[in-house]
């Protein structure tokens, strides 16, 4: 379950803010991410993905149903339910001057 | 100055336009217009990556006070004359202007803003100041509002925010005129909390925010919506949201749970 508002953390340090919650799960890669508040930790030597994730940058599911903001960064395999996780980017809009 | 969290580019571009920082283990936000060669002219590329911060902001629970500031020489000239007049039509721009909503979303942040400024403060980047909760300035400051004479209105919501602070009268001259205003007069009329030397003007707008994030954020978010929404009503309205507001913080955990929903009520009476 990923709940909204809730936040979860990688092995490596990475931290993320669900903007958009579902029925499935986060994890680096292959392993559950852990949610803030319980008060779990990773095993010593569980390891982490190797892509940046960028303070700010907002990822969603391959269907868009779930989104996430990273709100410290640091590396990780995004994924959710076994699906990387994609890059959100904003629709180029022109200018409005 | 505390966990800084990695500062990070939240526009891609070579040299990102925008600077996104957490501090104090995320309760700060610090946001850097850095477009210095520019003298940090508001462009395309800005606008998508404050929007890009001010959202994350918006969305992140743990964040109680934004502060915004400038990189250069300058806090911001506003728009970016170079891309006057580059909209595709009236009504795109007014489109556009919705869908990335920059004013609207800086002016409804439920957190604390402060606006540390320096230099030109001009145009979009005074009426960008004016939108946040707190201003300080250092002392070369300079701030107006040229719009009318490139025959335009301000856009930036300077037209409804300055009235507001300084009274009609004023408002309309600057509005009218583009009169130049420097730190100190900007100080006496009570645009600025505090002048500050350019040195020291972020350790000064971080001390404030530092205070400010002390407070559970709920009581800020309350406090911030009393004084600010309360502005806009009649003086008997205002009476009524601030005590609405005011009740969650005098009872115990329990009660606070009912008065919540209590408070709901009772603005949902007041709009």
């Amino acid at each position: 379950m990923t709940q909204l508002g809730k936040i979860y953390l990688s092995p490596g340090g990475m931290q993320l803010i669900v903007t958009k919650g579902g029925p499935g799960v986060l994890s680096d890669g292959d392993t559950p991410l852990l949610r803030a508040d319980s008060g779990e930790k990773f095993p010593a030597g569980t390891p982490a993905g190797a892509t940046a994730l960028q303070l700010g940058k907002r990822y969603k599911s391959s269907d868009g149903a779930v989104e996430v903001l990273i709100n410290k960064p640091g590396p990780c395999e995004l994924r959710y339910d076994g699906q990387a996780m994609e890059l959100k980017e904003a629709k180029p809009l022109p200018s409005s001057d | 100055m505390g966990d800084r969290r990695s500062r990070s580019a939240v526009a891609t571009r070579r040299a990102p336009v925008v600077l996104f920082e957490l501090l104090d283990g995320g309760r700060i936000a610090l946001v850097t217009l850095n477009r210095p060669e520019r003298l940090n002219a508001y462009n395309v590329a800005m606008r998508d990556g404050l929007y890009e911060a001010l959202t994350a902001v918006r969305d992140d629970p743990h964040v109680r006070v934004l502060v915004l500031r400038g990189n250069g020489p300058a806090f911001s000239t506003g728009g970016d004359v170079a891309e006057f007049g580059s909209a595709p039509s009236p009504a795109r721009a007014r489109e556009v202007r919705w869908l990335r909503d920059v004013w609207g979303t800086l002016w409804r942040l439920p957190q604390l803003t402060i606006a540390a400024v320096h230099g030109y403060t001009v145009g979009g980047g005074w009426e960008m100041a004016l939108l946040c909760d707190q201003c300080l300035a250092a002392p070369d400051t300079r701030f107006a509002l040229p719009e009318t004479s490139l025959a335009m209105i301000p856009g930036v919501a300077g037209t409804q925010s300055l009235p507001r602070l300084v009274g009609v009268g004023r408002a309309q001259h600057h509005v009218l005129t583009g009169a130049w205003l420097d730190a100190r007069a900007a100080r006496d009329l009570g645009l600025v909390s505090r002048i500050v030397p350019a040195a020291r003007l972020l350790p000064a707008a971080l001390r404030v925010a530092r205070r400010a994030a002390r407070l559970t954020p709920g009581l800020l978010a309350r406090c911030k919506r009393a004084v600010n929404d309360g502005l806009d009503m009649p003086l008997d309205g205002g009476l009524r949201l601030e005590a609405s507001l005011a009740m969650p913080a005098v009872v115990d955990k329990p009660a606070r749970r009912t008065f919540h929903g209590q408070t709901a009520v009772s603005l949902e009476r007041i709009r």
